[in-house]
């Protein structure tokens, strides 16, 4: 199945492991996607959202400095941001963080580990959601 | 504050079984060297020493603390440890599950590529006949027809190789946890055996030892790693 999304759509791979960082750029590289920009952290990631135009934000939780819920939010209270989809990806797999991710404004949400599969799928999920906010404007 | 009932009975235990073994070690040296009179009895120094321990943790709270880590802590460690050992039991197979999935398609190809290309080098030599070059058309043909099959599943399968490294980041975070849980426990046993040093010799290894988190190892100069630190103790206290 392949990700409904332009090949030019650039996506921020933000976790603290790089060993996930690349794992998510090969599936997103075998996708046809060449446009990755990878940040250890909340903090990295602000920079990089700063410095590059980013369509898709693929980020764990739990990292140091700033987690990926701290970074959720942030973006979400960015006007210029606000719309970017970010997408979770995460071992955190209680229901009460997955409330949370969603309530401070989650596009979507992955539990580690996870295939190929899920990630395409659940990027798909996240493109049609675009797609819906964007005919509403 | 709670004392564990437990732990009364535990030390009781051990404090009896030490005062049995000084008594039976005084009487041993007594018959052995009736003239050389009793050196300084090293299980009846144990044995105080374990009773000034218990009361001293008694008083600061530390029973609690051990009651935690020998209670939760450790096994808590061996829980998380040996899904580090499943996990990576289970990434080790996947990976050579996938590789043994590849290799006969790598002999396959090899051999393929290497017959049809030495087939075409004597076909363009001018060195087959008609019969042969229509079967090297053939060859070559179905040759084509299964190589995408086959490169389907290599590629299968190397996305399995790399998606059976993500056990490296779920090791990674229960490690973490477990050397978390391994140093408390450690500076709590440190605090314990520190706490029931007899007072002449406790000056010296307090200020040898209660210097908390080494925060600046350059300026703390002379500082020692945790497990050095219980080494020296143990000397100390003849172990």
């Amino acid at each position: 199945m392949p990700i409904n999304a332009p090949s030019q759509t650039a996506f921020l791979v933000v976790d603290d492991s790089p060993t996930i960082r690349r794992i998510v750029r090969n599936v997103l590289v075998d996708n046809g996607f060449t446009a990755i920009v990878e940040a250890d952290d909340g903090s990295t990631a602000l920079e990089k959202l700063k410095q590059h135009k980013i369509d898709v934000v693929i980020t764990d939780w739990n990292m140091p400095t700033m987690t990926g819920l701290e970074l959720l939010k942030l973006i979400r209270s960015v006007p210029a941001w606000n719309s970017i989809p970010v997408l979770m990806v995460t071992s955190e797999a209680r229901k009460e963080n997955i409330i949370t991710a969603a309530q401070a404004g989650a596009t979507g949400y992955i539990v580690k580990p996870f295939t190929p599969e899920t990630l395409v799928e659940k990027l798909n999920k996240v493109f049609e959601r675009i797609a819906t906010t964007h005919g509403a404007h | 504050m709670n004392d564990s009932p437990e732990l009364e009975a535990l030390f009781d235990d051990i404090y009896e079984q030490v005062h049995d073994s000084t008594r039976a070690a005084q009487s041993l040296q007594e018959a052995e060297s009736p003239n050389e009179g009793i050196p300084e009895p090293y299980y009846s120094q144990l044995g105080q020493l374990l009773r000034h321990l218990h009361s001293t943790l008694k008083q600061l709270g530390y029973d609690q603390s051990i009651e935690y880590a020998v209670g939760n802590a450790l096994p808590d460690t061996v829980e998380r440890l040996d899904y580090v050992r499943r996990v990576t039991a289970e990434a080790a197979t996947k990976v050579l599950d996938a590789t043994d999935a590849i290799k006969p398609i790598y002999y396959h190809l090899r051999l393929h590529i290497e017959q049809l290309g030495s087939a075409w080098q004597r076909c363009l030599s001018g060195e087959l006949d008609l019969d042969q070059f229509k079967k090297l058309a053939t060859d070559t043909k179905s040759f084509f027809h299964q190589a995408p099959e086959m490169l389907e599943t290599l590629h299968t399968n190397i996305t399995q190789i790399i998606m059976a490294q993500d056990f490296q980041d779920r090791t990674n975070q229960v490690l973490s946890r477990a050397i978390e849980i391994t140093k408390t426990v450690e500076s709590e046993l440190i605090k314990l055996l520190v706490s029931g040093i007899p007072p002449t010799r406790k000056a010296t290894i307090e200020q040898r030892l209660l210097n908390g988190p080494v925060v600046n190892p350059e300026r703390d100069g002379d500082v020692v790693v945790n497990q050095e630190q219980v080494d020296a103790l143990l000397e100390s206290l003849g172990f």
